[in-house]
């Protein structure tokens, strides 16, 4: 099933192309890396597809439904969740608390100016659950800052989690972290997947050809492959643009 | 029982004492000077869940305080004295305004939202000081006493201090509950970082306008209990001042905590008024000193100033605990 459908995208910055007619179907089940050299056009790319800027002209269509033009608010709400490429979370508040957010947007007095926060039904448990599958259990009551960046990370990436989506965009997850840090990643990346489609943006070539289900190449804002991710790494426009020597 | 509570009891109950001892112990004039704390402290606990809790700084606040001062005005002179329908009227008039002020003001952010609420209150001032209806520059004199119904009048000082406080009281157990509810909770998680709250699902900028609206109408009702007391009202009440002296008052007492920007509003009028009976001209100078040493030695307020003290008594206090 696709669960969600670009056809045709294009977005400009003054005279640069930075999507150029883009069409791809990300299928549901998988996990689907966009690769690509730097300024192919992967960011703005999750940038259109969460609502963080509008496409110049293209549809976006997620489950059947037209999203582009909608603002990241309701894109979120209807079950596409993000991650940054730099860090993006609470830093004030406790790692608890910012996954306690998260998981509060669904709960059916999410807004409730007279309800105490913590009466919210099951919102607190599920917000423990989801740190402790991230492994941030025993940080629940460090303010987020103090997280190291490996932590900050997961912790953006539990965030994400917590708001159930269908559909998490992940852009370079494992950026600046160690080789530990990032086998630990990953195989959070690869359990999440169970249950959860994931859109990915990665530099780590190993990460993304151990990892994909089906792997998309960008250069210049347009899609020169896709597939597979063996056969994507044999493909020569591929091999030339990007892997180099690989 | 905490602490906090328990300092909240005493402090309440030292109010209820206050009209006690006049005439007594000190004069009537001690009252009145209550009553303006009370008024004060109603509008900071307004103005701290914008700038405290949701991270934005109105230099327009004003706008609400005039406004809520001129509908009760109004209000007694034309239509009726129940204390209740004036209230009520202030609060639906200051929606209105906090809806359509918001609605524009909320698009911009940091400076730009200190600009835009602040030249929003200039039109407002503007245009009160040159409406003659409501008298223009001279004000609106003559405004009749409020009635609490069953016979009470609010003409009376000691009685009209009480309505206030229990107000004030009332203000004060909503805000607290405000801020402890999910929605308070989006607030801050808006003011910590909006981007992350809009990716997460929350539609920040609804969240925000509802957040103008609620604390204008604290400062809506605050102006409303001070032309009540006054009974007289004039376009001063919008000036840019007023919105000055409550960041003020919000920064002494210290952002987002509710109890310190009450204590800085009861903090700037005594002092104030104290200074200002001691020496003639030079009290302003004095108290600008006052609260640069207040800023330099302790810049997350007196709130911040009880915390530290706590937490230098009680080496282990829990993390991220309030």
């Amino acid at each position: 099933m696709t669960l969600l459908q670009l056809r045709a995208l294009r977005k400009s910055f003054g005279s640069l192309m930075a999507i150029d007619g883009l069409d791809f179907d990300v299928e549901a089940g998988r996990i689907t890396s966009v690769i690509g050299p730097n300024g192919a056009g992967k960011t703005t790319l999750f940038n259109l597809i969460s609502g963080r800027i509008s496409a110049d002209a293209g549809t976006v269509v997620f489950k059947d439904r037209a999203i582009d033009g909608l603002p990241p608010d309701a894109i979120a709400r209807l079950g596409i969740a993000r991650s940054f490429q730099i860090t993006n979370i609470f830093p004030g508040l406790t790692a608890l608390e910012n996954v306690r957010l998260a998981v509060q947007v669904r709960a059916p007095r999410a807004l409730s100016p007279w309800c105490p926060a913590e009466r919210l039904g099951g919102v607190t448990l599920r917000a423990l659950a989801v740190l402790d599958r991230v492994g941030l259990g025993a940080h629940r009551d460090r303010p987020a800052r103090t997280l190291s960046h490996g932590d900050q990370r997961h912790l953006e990436i539990a965030m994400t989690l917590a708001t159930g989506p269908e559909l998490l965009l992940l852009d370079e997850p494992t950026a600046g972290m160690s080789a530990v840090e990032t086998a630990t990643t990953m195989a959070l990346i690869v359990e999440i997947a169970q249950d959860v489609t994931v859109l990915i943006i990665e530099h780590d070539m190993e990460l993304v050809m151990r990892l994909s289900h089906h792997v998309m190449v960008m250069a210049a804002g347009r899609k020169i492959a896709e597939g597979p991710a063996d056969v994507v790494a044999r493909d020569d426009e591929v091999r030339r643009v990007y892997l180099g020597g690989l | 029982m905490s602490l906090t509570r328990l300092s909240g009891i005493a402090v309440v109950a030292l109010l209820v004492l206050l009209p006690l001892g006049a005439g007594r112990l000190y004069s009537d004039y001690y009252v009145a000077l209550g009553i303006r704390v009370l008024v004060f402290a109603l509008f900071l606990m307004g103005f701290d869940l914008l700038a405290g809790y949701a991270g934005l700084i109105s230099f327009g606040h004003a706008m609400f305080f005039g406004t809520g001062a001129y509908a009760a005005a109004l209000m007694l002179k034309y239509a009726t004295t129940s204390v209740w329908v004036v209230l009520a009227a202030s609060v639906v008039v200051n929606v209105v305004v906090g809806a359509i002020v918001g609605y524009f003001a909320i698009r911009a952010r940091e400076i730009y939202f200190v600009f835009l609420t602040f030249a929003f209150a200039q039109f407002f001032y503007n245009f009160v000081n040159t409406w003659e209806f409501v008298g223009a520059a001279n004000g609106l004199p003559g405004i009749p006493k409020a009635t609490l119904g069953a016979g009470i009048s609010l003409g009376d000082r000691a009685t009209l201090y009480y309505f206030t406080l229990a107000v004030a009281v009332a203000g004060y157990a909503i805000a607290r509950c405000l801020v402890r509810s999910s929605y308070g909770r989006v607030l801050v998680g808006i003011r910590e970082n909006e981007e992350r709250a809009r990716f997460l699902g929350y539609d920040a900028t609804r969240c925000l306008r509802r957040a103008f609206v609620i604390s204008g109408v604290y400062a809506g009702v605050a102006g409303s209990l001070l032309a009540i007391d006054q009974s007289f009202v004039a376009p001063t009440l919008y000036y840019w001042s007023i919105s000055g002296e409550v960041l003020l008052m919000e920064l002494l007492g210290g952002m987002g905590t509710l109890a310190g920007p009450v204590a800085g509003a009861a903090f700037v009028i005594v002092l104030g008024d104290t200074l200002s009976s001691l020496m003639a001209e030079r009290w302003l100078l004095v108290m600008g000193l006052i609260y640069a040493a207040c800023v330099l030695f302790s810049p997350t307020g007196f709130a911040g100033l009880v915390r530290r003290l706590r937490t230098s008594r009680d080496p282990a206090p829990a993390p991220g605990a309030p």
